[in-house]
């Protein structure tokens, strides 16, 4: 004790390490899970970021259409090329949606178990990213007032972003696919039939292998999820950049671009199961 | 300076670092102004504002975007106890020193922090991490010398006078009474 108290600045700093360390190994066990203090922070620092964050966007935006005024009329002409091939999809999708619409009806009719349940869309603007440049973890300000529910898939225009991590009542926690530990399952789009799983590299990208050995995946091939797994069926991942094969797991081996662009995301979409 | 100024100058430097600086990125990277405000309060300040609010806001930063709380308040309280230490050894007045800190600070952050995450499992890439903390390392000097240069003719009392500490004015004061 008397060591203790002639070393008073070393015991409360080494204390403090103490502290701190429980809290880390406490919470690596209860990952995901956080206490009513830390929802509180989380709800009252949510609500002063939210229009922070609307304010910078606007700024942003503002700015960008001063400086950038060539570069959007370009895009816009580009963006109006693209509608108008869209159009033509959707209505080539339209005739496709009704043979669908039959086929269900037909399904239910003979009984069989409906495999692919029916998601609602729910649009959130991002307030808050995680300011360490280490992961990709940001705040929405949507939560369980709105149907979100823990793990709930996050995309957006481009493609997947990841899950819901945490969630409260009007905010929800996100982590980013590329920051995933968890596994996440993809076929190739050119051909459905080549099956693989991928997962965060550590480099802010992402690679996975392919179950069949001989699959004939080649550089350029845009995957997307397979709907096994927590992820539904037809979300694009991102495009295969490089190929390999792995002597050591005989497996061929993937790296991939992910099609969304993690560090500039403004608004995302959280798919609701029904 | 007194703690709740201190405190609100942190709650600002969050808010902004979470929010607007996400525009302001270089390669990438945008600044940790905490980490940034932890060693300039830490060094440069008497007190300790620096430990204090480093850890506080360290932990709110991991309840707001971690999947594991207290790794980067474990960070900024390391960094602020190294800061604190070589107050000791490197003088105030000089923006080599002040430049010096805010490096060592950057590297210690990043490198405890892959280190805690490493044994925590996270697979991230270390030549990846050290990579990107290249770039923050500067961004981080740069700014730290942007607020060293607003502050520090209202910390330094004395500036250039070297004779009058050795960097620490509280050990001043005690050699001075004693």
């Amino acid at each position: 004790m008397n060591w203790l108290r002639e070393h008073k600045i070393l015991t409360l700093v080494l204390s403090i390490f103490f502290i701190l360390s429980v809290i880390i190994v406490f919470s690596y066990s209860n990952i995901g899970n956080s206490t009513a203090l830390g929802r509180g922070v989380e709800k009252v620092v949510t609500l002063i970021q939210g229009p922070v964050s609307s304010a910078g966007n606007g700024v942003k935006k503002g700015v960008k259409g001063i400086f950038q005024f060539r570069n959007i009329l370009k895009e816009n002409e580009e963006l109006r090329d693209q509608i108008a091939d869209l159009n033509r999809e959707l209505i080539q999708t339209k005739l496709t949606e009704a043979e669908l619409a039959e086929l269900r009806s037909l399904s239910n009719i003979l009984g069989y178990e409906n495999v692919s349940p029916n998601y609602t869309y729910v649009t959130a603007d991002v307030v808050a990213m995680d300011g360490s440049n280490w992961f990709n973890i940001f705040t929405i300000r949507a939560g369980t007032n709105d149907g979100i529910y823990k793990d709930a898939v996050v995309i957006n225009g481009d493609g997947l972003i990841g899950r819901v991590l945490e969630v409260g009542s009007d905010w929800a926690k996100v982590i980013s696919v590329i920051d995933e530990s968890n596994s996440v399952s993809f076929k190739v789009f050119r051909d459905m039939q080549l099956l693989g799983i991928l997962s965060g590299d550590g480099k802010g990208g992402l690679e996975g292998y392919m179950i069949d050995p001989e699959a004939a995946i080649i550089e350029g091939d845009i995957l997307i999820t397979s709907g096994m797994g927590m992820y539904p069926e037809g979300i694009p991942i991102g495009k295969v950049k490089k190929v390999e094969w792995n002597n050591d797991t005989l497996l061929k081996t993937v790296t991939i671009e992910p099609s969304a662009y993690f560090k500039n995301l403004q608004k995302v979409t959280v798919l609701v199961k029904k | 300076m007194k703690y709740r100024y201190s405190f609100f100058i942190f709650f600002i430097a969050f808010i902004l670092q979470t929010t607007v600086m996400n525009h302001f990125r270089v390669f990438e990277m945008s600044p940790n102004l905490i980490l940034c405000l932890v060693v300039i309060f830490s060094f440069l300040y008497e007190g300790y504002h620096g430990i204090i609010f480093g850890l506080v806001f360290g932990l709110v930063i991991d309840v707001c975007f971690a999947e594991i709380i207290g790794i980067s308040a474990m960070c900024n309280f390391t960094v602020a106890l190294i800061s604190v230490w070589l107050k000791r050894y490197f003088y105030k007045d000089s923006r080599i020193s002040i430049s010096i800190v805010s490096a060592l600070g950057t590297a210690v952050y990043a490198l405890l922090y892959w280190s805690v995450n490493r044994m925590l499992g996270s697979g991230t890439d270390f030549l990846y991490v050290m990579q990107k903390e290249a770039v923050l390392l500067i961004y981080h000097i740069v700014i730290i010398l942007a607020v060293y240069q607003a502050v520090s003719r209202r910390v330094i009392k004395h500036q250039g006078d070297r004779y009058m500490y050795r960097g620490n004015l509280q050990e001043a004061r005690r050699l001075n009474r004693s």
